[in-house]
């Protein structure tokens, strides 16, 4: 312990000149708001932040100057013989070394914010930065000086290690370059990876915990330089560079396999699904959700409800759900990735034997939203800024360029055909201006030079401002809700013509267009509850009574004559309360429960598979021949 | 019932081999120091006497081979070991802002027992000033306060790496005076490396000689003076090989002509093997001469060793 | 007073030990004379000390000196009262090892035994001029 005492104060007391430098640096710092005539909190915010700068700056220098004379400037000039043909044992050496050094260094870093930190109103807890904003967290006064000084430490074990590196000339030096290079590559790849999926959480995390890592492996590097290279200048650089290193090639590569693991997880790693979306056709159906373990980090899978086969779409921040289009023949899927470099069209050919994710070569400047794919996939549509884009999906082309008037809210929009995309804007609704009338518009698909806006097909003439509408997913359809009166009116998709009404209940809470153009409207009154199902006219056709029913909502139509619905315990059901599920046979009036489980999405219309959720995160699929549930696992 | 243990002789070194990359800087060296003697370890530049001596200080890992002091490894219970043993290394340092008097505060701190009037007494008896920077001092004054620190905590054994390089004959004859008052206060046991042979003659016990990485010569100094000698023939003879043949028995280590005749240097002289020789009239009237230590070293490591001529003593003399 | 020789290939404790046997014999070193101490006879030397410890312990075993504890080495007060046969041993050894040296250097007798005599002869002649006398 004397050993440690003697070599400590000796290495102290040599360069206590640092520390006057530092209390006169921090004394100046506090000078400086001062000297431009602020006050109060303003003043010491300016002191702080400049102590802050300041110190940093002075730490810096000062771990520059301590990190080679603390150990290495001695190595190289063969000074350190002196210590190590006395009875100092390797690890007391390099303690008192080091001790003192890194003392100075922090007592210095202590004396320059010093001044500052005990004048500052806030005593250390204010505000002070808040780095590349929302991917390091905020740091108050206190924070950012314990970062800045770990900083200077690492900066300091850097200065011993290139001092020794540089001094030896020796040839390892080749490797010691390799082995940078290949850290800085691996770690600075698995942080981009990172990144580039938006997993600020596990970014942060990844972030400190390698710096953290860093500064350890340098400290016990240094260590074991001095335990097994004593005085001998080369075989220090090879002791210093194996116990570097290896660790850090070994915590790059476990940073870069965890950031490997946190953008690609598996169906599994599911905790809680937000978000269902179906095919029109065939059995695939989109997943997204939390995932467990990566922070506020969401992510969305295509699954095969057949196979159970599962294509990762991709990960991004949680509650931000990726918009996801499948076409109506549901052999093709498109959806818009977001990245740090821009919005990306990302799609899956899901009829191809081994479905996996391309990036389409589409190209475009700004901001793009709703993507549409044409009913075959083959082109997809993009809202952006003021106009309709229409590009080839496989090759990038762009076809059509649709210049739109009205407002995206005011604003639907189907595929007709593989070659015909419909519009209908409102118009006096709620605020919008004019006479209420919804226009309906159609372009070809691709365009031809010098066609612009879309031809002018039909007209739905209205008579309520305020009122709220959907069009089914043929487009052939169009049903309007006057909010005064809960009226439901029907019209003709193309030609605007009405086609009936449903004068409803006032009871009724919802009304969902069916696959063939009928509407079933939920009923929940205080004593009546169920569903009744309208045909096109407006003609009631039939009704299902569902009176013990609560907190009832409408699943999928899996055939053209049943229809599945779910109903929960209580009348107002939180999102995880269990639900059960009702067939309703169209043809025949009947009414059987047949399971549990959450019916897939609230899509106005359903049509392909009908996906059950029976959990968080495990679904089955309604096999509408057995009448039964069938467990989708994963593959 | 166990016999009891012998100590540990101060200094063993057993089969120390040393390379760095291909050149080999020690081969296979072992020797011992025993309790209370003077080991004078001998060696051109070059010839693996600081691999050695880092060896002995733990400073280097051999490659294989174990360097003990007191029975126990020095490159792995260092510290341990060192305090029973003060160095003065080649080139003494210390932190040159450090002033004498702060050096030897330091130094008290370390040390279980430092006598701090002693080395006061001493820096005075040599005249070096104690509030000087230890980096402004003269050559000749840093050696001096690095053998004054090495010989306060009273060690059992010192370890001197060339201590008079550089030194004037004022300084070297201090150095010298203060080690055998240690010696005759103390019986230390002292291993040093030279090339001062005239002044360590009267005081080594035992020699080493290094020559490529090899230890040539580890014997008692009396011994290896009993058994070489230089002759003097001025008769010159008519062949060298009459010479050859003559002194065979003797194990000339080299044989030179001179303006005067002809000079040998043999190392298995014995008055019986030399008495049929002293008489006889073809090699003129023979001087026998005893062979300094300079002179010794000398002729085994400059020159290539003389083919059929061995240095090893044959039979008992 | 002493020296050591380095050319003479006597073991340097022996050289010490002639050399005050000789001094003492001649009278340079009178009896109750005083001897520098083993430590300071060996700085003045520049020898081991305990080369200089071994020369004196044969001549205090031989009562050619004589330790005082606290005081130091003396010369003795008279030459040592050997038993005759002990002493003719010793004379016997010394004149072998005398014989042999003379036989070397290829010496013919008389010349040898000549030299005997000179020698005694000097010694002699030494110790009456002055006790104490420098070389």
């Amino acid at each position: 312990m004397s050993a440690f005492a003697a070599i400590f104060s000796r290495e102290f007391r040599l360069r206590r000149v640092l520390l006057i430098g530092a209390l006169a640096i921090g004394l100046m710092s506090l000078a400086i708001p001062r000297l431009q005539g602020q006050t109060g909190a303003i003043a010491a915010e300016t002191a702080n932040a400049a102590a802050l700068l300041i110190g940093f700056l002075t730490c810096s220098i000062y771990a520059l100057i301590l990190g080679s004379g603390a150990i290495a400037r001695d190595l190289a000039d063969g000074r350190l013989g002196f210590d190590f043909v006395r009875p100092i044992s390797g690890l007391t050496l390099w303690a008192g070394r080091i001790g003192a050094a890194l003392t100075l260094l922090s007592a210095s870093a202590l004396l320059v914010v010093g001044p500052a930190l005990l004048t500052d109103p806030k005593g250390g807890g204010g505000p002070v930065w808040a780095p590349a904003a929302g991917w390091l967290p905020v740091l108050n006064m206190t924070g950012a000086f314990v970062v800045g000084l770990l900083s200077c430490w690492v900066l300091f074990f850097l200065t011993h290690l290139a001092t020794v590196l540089f001094a030896s000339r020796s040839a390892l030096l080749g490797l010691d370059l390799a082995g940078l290079l290949a850290v800085g590559l691996l770690a600075g790849s698995a942080l981009e990876r990172l990144h580039r999926n938006w997993a600020m959480d596990a970014f942060g995390v990844g972030a400190a915990s390698f710096f953290a890592f860093l500064l350890l492996a340098l400290t016990g590097a240094s260590l074991v330089q001095v335990l097994f290279g004593r005085t001998d200048l080369v075989r220090s650089h090879r002791a210093l560079s194996m116990a570097l290193w290896v660790p850090l090639l070994l915590g790059a590569f476990a940073l870069d396999a965890a950031s490997r693991w946190v953008v690609s997880p598996g169906l599994s790693d599911l905790v809680r699904t937000e978000s269902v979306s179906k095919a029109p056709a065939g059995t695939w159906f989109g997943v997204g959700g939390d995932l467990r373990g990566r922070g506020a980090l969401a992510g969305q899978f295509l699954v095969d409800a057949a196979t159970g086969r599962v294509v990762r779409q991709g990960v991004s921040i949680s509650n931000l759900t990726i918009k996801t289009d499948f076409s109506n023949d549901g052999k093709s899927v498109a959806w818009l990735a977001l990245t740090p470099r821009g919005t990306e069209v990302r799609w899956v050919d899901l009829s191809a034997p081994e479905p996996r994710v391309e990036t389409a070569p589409i190209s475009f400047e700004g901001v793009a939203e709703e993507p549409s794919l044409s009913p075959t996939g083959r082109w997809l549509a993009l809202r952006s800024d003021r106009r309709m884009l229409i590009f080839e999906l496989r090759t990038g082309r762009l076809v059509a360029s649709v210049p739109v008037t009205a407002d995206w809210d005011a604003l639907r929009t189907r595929w007709i055909a593989e070659d015909r995309l419909r519009f209908w804007s409102a118009e006096g609704n709620v605020s919008l201006g004019g006479e209420p009338r919804i226009s309906i518009a159609e372009t070809h698909v691709p365009q031809g030079p010098g066609s612009g806006a879309p031809a002018s097909v039909g007209t739905i003439e209205l008579t309520a401002r305020g009122y709220a509408w959907y069009v089914n997913l043929d487009g052939g359809t169009v049903i309007v809700r006057e909010l005064k009166t809960g009226r439901r009116r029907l019209f003709d998709g193309r030609t605007g013509a009405e086609l009936g009404v449903i004068d409803a209940p006032q009871q009724q809470s919802g009304a969902i267009l069916l696959a063939d153009g009928s509407v079933a409207v939920l009923v929940q009154g205080p004593k009546s509850r169920g569903l009744a199902i309208y045909d096109r006219t407006g003609v009631l056709r039939r009704s299902f009574d569902l009176r013990s029913a609560k907190g009832l909502l409408f699943g999928a139509q899996p055939t053209p004559t049943t229809i599945l619905v779910s109903v929960a315990a209580e009348a107002t059901p939180l999102v995880r309360t269990a639900r059960r599920l009702i067939l309703l046979d169209l043809a025949t009036g009947g009414i059987r429960e047949v399971g549990r489980g959450w019916i897939a999405a609230f899509e106005a219309l359903d049509s392909g598979v009908t996906v059950v959720r029976t959990g968080p995160a495990t679904f089955a699929r309604w096999d509408p021949a057995t009448e039964m549930l069938k467990p989708i696992v994963p593959r | 019932m166990s016999a009891p243990r012998t100590p540990a002789p101060p200094l063993t070194a057993a089969g120390l081999t040393v390379r760095y990359g291909r050149r080999i800087a020690l081969d296979d060296v072992s020797f011992g120091v025993e309790e209370g003697s003077v080991y004078a370890l001998l060696g051109l530049n070059g010839a693996g006497k600081s691999s050695l001596v880092r060896c002995l200080l733990g400073l280097r890992r051999p490659e294989s081979g174990t360097a003990k002091l007191f029975g126990r490894d020095v490159w792995s219970h260092r510290a341990e070991v060192l305090q029973e043993v003060g160095v003065v290394p080649e080139e003494p340092d210390a932190p040159p802002t450090l002033s004498v008097r702060e050096i030897a505060r330091f130094s008290a701190r370390i040390h279980s027992k430092f006598d701090r009037a002693g080395f006061d007494q001493r820096l005075r008896r040599f005249g070096v000033p104690a509030d000087v920077p230890f980096g402004r001092l003269s050559k000749g004054q840093k050696g001096q306060v690095a053998l004054a620190l090495a010989l306060a905590p009273a060690p059992r054994m010192l370890i001197l790496d060339d201590p008079t390089l550089g030194l004037d004959a004022k300084a070297r004859r201090s150095v010298f005076e203060e080690l055998i008052g240690e010696l005759a206060e103390r019986g230390t046991t002292v291993f040093l490396t030279t090339h001062e042979l005239a002044a360590v003659e009267g005081i080594a016990d035992r020699v080493g000689i290094l020559r490529d990485g090899r230890l040539l010569i580890d014997e008692d100094l009396e011994s290896l003076r009993g058994r070489f000698r230089r002759l003097r023939f001025t008769r010159p003879n008519d062949g060298e090989a009459t010479l050859d043949r003559a002194l065979a028995d003797l194990a000339p280590v080299t044989i030179e002509r001179r303006a005067w005749g002809v000079e040998a240097i043999v190392s298995a002289f014995s008055e019986e093997r030399w008495a049929p020789l002293a008489g006889r009239a073809d090699l003129g009237s023979p001087e026998v001469e005893a062979v300094r230590l300079e002179d010794l070293f000398l002729a085994l490591v400059e020159p290539p060793a003389p083919t059929g001529a061995s240095v090893e003593p044959r039979g008992a003399a | 007073m002493l020296r050591i020789d380095p050319s003479d290939p006597r073991p340097i404790w022996r050289q010490i030990e002639d050399g005050v046997r000789h001094l003492v014999a001649r009278g340079a070193l009178p009896p109750g004379e005083s001897v520098p101490s083993v430590r300071d006879l060996a700085r003045d030397l520049q020898v081991n000390p305990a080369t200089v410890s071994k020369a004196y312990q044969r001549l205090t075993d031989d009562r050619v000196l004589v330790v005082h504890r606290g005081e130091g080495t003396f010369v003795a007060d008279r030459p040592p009262a050997l038993p005759e046969t002990e002493r003719d041993r010793l004379l016997g050894e010394a004149a072998l090892r005398y014989a042999s040296r003379a036989t070397t250097l290829g010496a013919p007798r008389p010349v040898a035994i000549g030299a005997v005599g000179e020698a005694l002869d000097e010694l002699a002649a030494g110790r009456s001029e002055s006790p104490g006398g420098d070389e």
